[in-house]
């Protein structure tokens, strides 16, 4: 039976980090920009899962689920400090997000 | 089968800290049925810390370092990480004391998060593996992006907290991508193992290298990111500007002390093998950062704007002395972090103890006449500002001159040149604050005026105040009964303990630097 070779999860891993990366830089709603940075983080655990199958251990499947409970502690604080902004603001266009400059 | 021992020793000071901020919690909530005064709960935190300070020093004293499971280790080095940040955790407390009560009700929360963010900052130093390096993070960050925030009635404070929580989960992603690379070139997320394998020839390979460069990079803009080192810096001078001030000065040295603590233990550990590539990005990052900080700094009229970018000119030193990778530069960067306790943090109990009610920040204005008003405060400011610009016999001079002689120890000298002309650059802003305090007189209203009509729209509110002083000049012609507002005993502690310390540290550093460089060679070898 054929396998899919590591590399292809690699490079796909790659391409949607890269994806979320340039999510985060380009787009303007805080909240697309927190979704791209899961985003990321997922990415990362293709990548390690991937890995973790190709050097037959285990290590790497379970730094996945400590980063699954970190994203879901980071949404946890993102979200309620994105709702403690816009009780403020009534905004989360991040191009109006200037009260601090300089 | 048999299950392993544990030595929890190993973690001995980071459990009693996150036992007290369970206990904090507990009893801020208790605290309304059972009638026990909140004013108890600070106390209750210093008294975690100073235990946990003690056990810190008692698993030093006897010598063995601890391991916990290859994943965390209390060893000479990664205990006296510690104990600067829980030096910095008890003066952040004692800040807190003075604003907390003024910006919210939830004093628990503060003083719970306050430890929680400590307790991952002293893991910070211990990592043994990047998993422990990656949720110390974490648990540092996601508490410190809460009590960024924390005044809710103020705008600034939550932007502040948004802009710093989407900068700092987008830097926590690109730190994992590096561990996952670090990963695929090693088979091992542990530092030492990882060492082990690119010393025999691992990572040699062209998609081995192609892992380990690109994840060595990564790992770079994550540390990068928390350190404030220049280009990830963006959020440095929001972040502090719209935190509460004793969030600030906490932050501003404890998160450089854990993120120092585990970039150097990584970087020099675990990567010696791509050595000569990280300390070339590293030399040019740390020149960056060191200018980019100072240039910026000069042109700031909010006092804890300046001071932010200061600290990015000080991130910029201290990764000096990590460039040449050497046990000489880590000790020295260590005494450098040690140093920067006393000497930033109290700089920022002196704008704690000089804000206005509710403005949250001090314009470089307010200064004037400080010293007729408050002479005591206004030397302690002097002494804070000779040290932060470098100048002997205070404890900043020390700490740059190793910084400097480790990089020159290993030929480099024009890296040193860049950071003395650098320092030169930043005694203008520093002897500035100085000049106003004591060479201005207070009623000299212009000067006040002047740097708010300047401002930003970022100083909007500052701005006003500022605006009406002018207009009627009868009410800036008491400052200082709205200098006196904030102030209380537990700050004076904190400013006279900083001074102190930057003053007596300064004049006998050497039982220090022998401490240190005894814990660094221990770990990191000649």
């Amino acid at each position: 039976m054929s396998q899919v070779p590591t590399e292809y999860y690699l490079i796909l891993s790659a391409i949607i980090f890269v994806i979320g990366a340039l999510g985060v830089l380009m787009r303007r709603n805080a909240l697309i920009i927190f979704m791209c940075v899961e985003m990321m983080l997922n990415a990362v655990n293709l990548s390690l899962i991937a890995l973790a199958r190709e050097f037959g251990q285990l290590t790497g499947q379970i730094v996945v689920f400590f980063v699954m409970a970190v994203a879901a502690a980071e949404v946890a604080v993102g979200l309620a400090i994105l709702i403690a902004y816009v009780r403020h603001r009534d905004t989360i266009d991040i191009d109006e997000i200037n009260l601090l400059r300089g | 089968m048999t299950i392993p021992a544990i030595d929890m020793l190993a973690i001995l000071p980071q459990t009693i800290v996150i036992v007290t901020a369970l206990l904090v919690l507990l009893v801020d909530a208790a605290a309304g049925q059972a009638r026990i005064d909140r004013q108890v709960l600070p106390w209750l935190s210093l008294l975690g810390l100073a235990a946990a300070a003690a056990a810190a020093v008692w698993l030093s004293l006897s010598g063995q370092p601890h391991y916990f499971q290859e994943m965390a280790v209390a060893d000479g080095y990664s205990l006296t990480v510690m104990l600067v940040i829980l030096l910095t955790a008890g003066l952040g407390v004692l800040l807190a004391q003075a604003t907390v009560p003024h910006i919210s009700h939830q004093a628990g929360a503060y003083y719970g998060l306050l430890l929680l963010s400590a307790a991952g900052m002293m893991f910070m130093g211990a990592a043994l593996d990047l998993l422990v390096v990656f949720l110390a993070l974490e648990i540092l960050s996601l508490a410190l992006y809460v009590l960024v925030g924390f005044n809710r009635a103020e705008a600034r404070s939550a932007e502040a907290s948004l802009k710093y929580f989407l900068l700092g989960a987008f830097s926590s992603g690109f730190f994992l991508y590096g561990i996952a690379l670090v990963y695929g070139a090693t088979a091992s997320t542990n530092l030492e193992a990882i060492g082990a394998a690119l010393a025999q020839g691992t990572g040699a390979s062209a998609s081995q290298s192609l892992y380990l460069y690109a994840g060595v990079a990564m790992l770079l803009i994550g540390f990068g990111f928390k350190i404030a080192m220049a280009p990830f810096h963006m959020w440095t001078p929001d972040a502090y500007q719209g935190a509460p001030t004793p969030v600030t000065g906490f932050m501003s040295v404890a998160t450089k002390a854990a993120a120092f603590g585990a970039f150097m233990r990584v970087f020099v550990i675990a990567l010696p093998a791509a050595q000569p590539q990280w300390s070339w990005a590293l030399a040019i990052l740390a020149t960056l950062t060191m200018t980019l900080g100072n240039l910026a700094a000069l042109r700031q009229s909010s006092l804890k704007r300046m001071l932010a970018y200061s600290s990015i000119a000080h991130a910029g030193y201290a990764l000096v002395g990590l460039v040449p990778g050497t046990s000489q530069g880590v000790s020295a960067v260590l005494f450098y972090l040690f140093s920067y306790v006393f000497m930033n943090l109290g700089a920022f109990a002196v704008v704690t103890a000089l804000e206005r009610l509710g403005e949250n920040d001090v314009l470089n204005g307010n200064f004037a006449g400080l010293a007729d008003r408050r002479p005591a405060l206004a030397a302690a400011m002097a002494i804070f500002m000779f040290s932060l610009a470098g100048i002997p016999p205070f404890v900043g001079f020390f700490a740059k001159f190793f910084v400097f002689s480790a990089a020159m120890a290993e030929g480099w000298g024009w890296l040193v040149l860049v950071g003395v002309l650098n320092s030169v650059l930043s005694a203008f802003y520093y002897l500035s604050v100085t000049v106003q305090m004591y060479f201005r007189k207070a009623d000299e209203t212009p000067a006040v005026a002047e740097a708010a009509g300047k401002s930003k729209p970022g100083l909007r509110r500052a701005e006003g105040k500022g605006k009406k002083g002018a207009a009627a000049p009868a009410a800036a012609a008491q400052p200082a009964e709205t200098a006196l507002a904030l102030s209380t005993r537990s700050l004076s502690v904190a400013v006279f303990i900083a001074a102190l310390g930057t003053v007596a540290v300064g004049l006998w550093p050497a039982p220090w630097t022998q401490w240190i460089s005894q814990a660094v060679t221990a770990v990191f070898g000649g």
